[in-house]
């Protein structure tokens, strides 16, 4: 291996290295930020205790010593926690976000090419005085502990009060592969850990060591035979070599004083004398997973919309010449768009992450803002397996963090109204994810004080976004808290309340295709109901001609498809008309005004009849349906400016472009217009 | 016999240069370690391998001027017979 080849690795590896990072610090923060809601933390301290030791490992074998140095400190304070010696509270907690955010930014300094990340003093001062508030304790640590040296950086000894000590000889066997090496970990590294727990005694097995002429020096010929003595438990070792993976053959059994009594190196031999849970760590076969670069699956979803672009264009020269689809080739193309409609679907799938990676950061956010503004909050989480695409979910973050700080800093009141108005001083705030009618919903619930319909009007007359007496409905109302500029606090807080923000969220949503309903009930709470596309890829839809030219309507608005009459239409305004539908009307909108056309819309014989997620409906009118089949969305804001009655476009078989509609702009923008007219005419 | 002096890393960077410089050692391994901090399981491989070969060939094999960071070492990777008479820096 040349050396370019070796650095290439090695950035190989550290990128890996990185990755682990981001999961054990997303795991980190899980855990602390539901640390103390539960009365029994002894797990959730051991998995942050090995969130932090995996960083640290790690860290160990890339040279970080920062990162080694810090995350060491941070542990041996962790176990003060998990030997019991110390109790979680409140300040605790905060102390171990503190650490988790410094190793937040050690790692991404390393990870931006540099190491210069100062620790704040005051994290450190905190995490030292649980380190001397229980040396201070009378039973004192040993005379002769030896300093913990990493890279010769000396640690303080940390004394671990467990009661009467038992000693154990564990037998441990290692043999190591190529790779473990070649991804820029040693052995050295391991048998200094394992030297911190306890007494080592070393004997390496060269038996399988060739001369000097015939060794391949990135081979591995060595076996090391481990008897360890100490006072940690099994699950302690295990720890140690968790970062190696199946790079690593570590067999770890009870064994005898002696060294040369260890087992042979044959891990399958003593795999039933060996307790599960070390088989469980060190034996990942079973739960492997690859990790892949998420360019390349951006590239393959890619490259399959255009996959998916050809087969709308073989269809359409099928089409052209009067190809059957019970033709020989017509099967066979028909046998080919869905083994593409299913590889594309596993495509998207790989691409989907669960929404518990954006909710876990909420619950840092609760309690921070739940700390800032003297309230008393529940969280409670639902549905956060619930699966979203990752370009989506993304773009989440920023607007539900902000709508969760809304929640509480005006929502739910303080614990003194609560109780004065008989409700319980601590408020609830429910976030739920699931899925309806092939979009994704994201509620944010709160039981507060909910939203003052006469009190937002007010403001909005005070802050000139509508004119006094202006008729609104409730939820039109509602819908001015999404005005730019719009506050009804009276007092700039540090969580909201400087006027920007709402119109913020709902400008942040649109751009994913999200919408945002509001429910609420004075003196019982709000809820906020975001609905999200899956994806931002695909989309089922039904194709159409109006005025000559082919259009998108996404499948899930459109309710029923009927024959439009134009003869009952009715005429309420200039260009404005009505349809009656069931027992009532609807109001229509005619495909020809979205794009322009000087027709009145009369010819156009096809009405769709469309639906939000409000459930209002109305009636849109084309000339006529050509087809109903999926679209692969082409963003147009990448090359163009955002057309207001569009959200996306996509290529037809034939190449041409047909613009997708965007529905809500529908109901928005345009039936606005018609809906004082239709009223006064009904 | 000159002594091969050795750099102050022996990790898995060196291994494969440290492999070519102990296969030219015709007549022993006389190696300096007065510089060695620390020492990698692929390099001690070497060591080893260049322990079994001089006591195949009988040819000598020393390790001198040993730093006390590659002493730790050695004896932390169980090669403790390599410093059988090794002179300590």
């Amino acid at each position: 291996m040349s050396t370019e080849e070796f650095t290439d690795d090695m950035d190989a590896i550290r990128q890996i290295f990185f990755d682990e990072c981001d999961e054990q610090l997303a795991l980190l923060e899980e855990e602390l930020t539901t640390l103390g809601e539960e009365l029994e933390n002894g797990e959730k301290i051991n998995t942050i205790f090995r969130c932090v030791h995996s960083i640290k490992g790690g860290a160990a074998a890339f040279g970080m010593e920062e990162l080694v140095k810090f995350s060491h400190l941070f542990e041996s304070v962790l176990d003060l926690f998990r030997s019991g010696t110390h109790s979680v509270t409140n300040d605790s907690v905060s102390t171990f976000l503190k650490c988790k955010d410094a190793l937040f930014d050690i790692v991404a300094a390393f990870k931006n090419g540099g190491g210069d990340c100062e620790v704040a003093p005051d994290t450190i001062s905190e995490l030292e005085s649980y380190l001397h508030s229980e040396t201070s304790e009378p039973e004192q640590a040993p005379e002769d502990a030896e300093m913990d040296d990493i890279f010769g950086m000396a640690f303080a000894p940390v004394k671990i009060a467990i009661d009467a000590p038992i000693e154990q000889n564990f037998s441990i066997t290692l043999t190591v592969t190529p790779e473990f090496y070649e991804r820029g970990d040693d052995v050295r590294n391991i048998l200094i850990a394992l030297e911190g727990l306890g007494q080592l005694q070393v004997k390496v097995d060269t038996d399988r060591v060739p001369l000097i002429g015939d060794i391949f020096p990135e081979q591995s010929y060595l076996t090391w035979k481990l008897l360890l003595v100490t006072q940690k438990s099994q699950v302690d070792i295990e720890e140690i070599f968790e970062w190696s993976g199946d790079d690593l053959q570590a067999t770890i059994t009870l064994a005898s004083e002696n060294v040369d009594d260890a087992p042979a190196p044959l891990p399958v031999a003593v795999e039933e004398k060996t307790d599960p849970q070390v088989r469980k760590s060190v034996d990942r076969k079973d739960s492997a997973t690859v990790r892949v670069d998420i360019q390349r699956i951006d590239k393959l979803v890619d490259l399959i919309g255009e996959l998916v672009i050809n087969q709308g264009a073989i269809q359409s020269q099928m089409r052209r010449n009067k190809v059957h689809g019970d033709s020989v080739l017509g099967n066979v193309v028909t046998a080919q768009e869905q083994l593409i409609h299913e590889l594309q679907e596993n495509v998207i799938t790989m691409r989907a992450y669960p929404i518990k990676t954006v909710f876990q950061k909420l619950g840092r956010v609760v309690r921070e803002t739940a700390r800032l503004t003297e309230k008393q909050v529940r969280l409670v989480l639902e549905g956060e397996d619930t699966e979203v695409d990752r370009s989506i979910l993304e773009k989440l973050s920023d607007p539900l963090t902000h709508m969760v700080r809304n929640a509480i800093d005006h929502g739910i009141e303080s614990p003194q109204v609560r109780a004065q108005a008989g409700k319980d001083p601590e408020g609830l705030l429910r976030l739920r994810a699931f899925q309806r009618s092939g979009r994704i919903i994201v509620e944010i619930q709160d039981d507060g004080a909910g939203l003052d319909p006469d009190r937002i009007y007010e403001k909005a007359i005070e802050k000139k976004i509508i004119e006094r007496g202006q008729r609104l409905d409730r939820d039109e109302i509602y819908s001015l808290i999404f005005e730019p500029g719009f506050s009804t606090v009276a007092e700039v807080t540090d969580v909201s309340g400087r006027g920007v923000g709402m119109d913020v969220v709902k400008q942040s949503l649109q751009q994913i295709n999200g919408r945002i309903f509001i429910s609420s009930a004075k003196g019982k709470g709000t809820t906020f109901s975001i609905s999200l596309p899956f994806t931002l890829s695909v989309i089922e839809g039904i194709i159409f001609k109006a005025e000559g030219q082919d259009f998108v309507i996404p499948v899930n608005n459109v309710l029923e498809t009927i024959i439009f009459d134009s003869r009952k239409a009715f005429h309420i305004g200039e260009g404005k008309y009505g349809y009656p539908y069931r027992d009532g009307y609807l109001s229509v909108i005619y495909a020809s005004d979205i794009i322009g056309a000087s027709s009145d819309g009369l010819n156009q014989k096809i009405c769709f009849v469309i639906e939000n997620e409000n459930e209002e409906k109305l009636a849109f009118i084309v000339d006529k349906i050509i087809d109903h089949s999926r679209f692969v969305v082409k963003n147009l804001e990448d090359n163009y400016r955002k057309i207001a009655c569009f959200s996306t476009a996509t290529i037809l078989g034939d190449g041409n472009v047909a613009f997708i509609l965007d529905v809500e702009f529908l109901f928005g923008e345009l039936l606005k217009k018609r809906e004082s007219s239709l009223e006064e005419r009904v | 016999m000159e002594a091969l002096i050795l750099p102050e890393l022996l990790d898995t960077r060196y291994s494969v240069a440290f492999s070519d410089l102990l296969k030219k050692q015709e007549d022993g391994f006389l190696l300096d370690g007065g510089s060695v901090a620390r020492v990698g399981g692929l390099c001690f491989q070497l060591l080893v391998s260049a322990f079994t070969t001089a006591q195949a060939l009988n040819v000598p094999f020393e390790i001198r001027n040993v730093s006390e960071g590659m002493k730790e070492n050695l004896l932390l990777l169980g090669g403790d017979f390599l410093l059988q008479g090794a002179g300590e820096a």
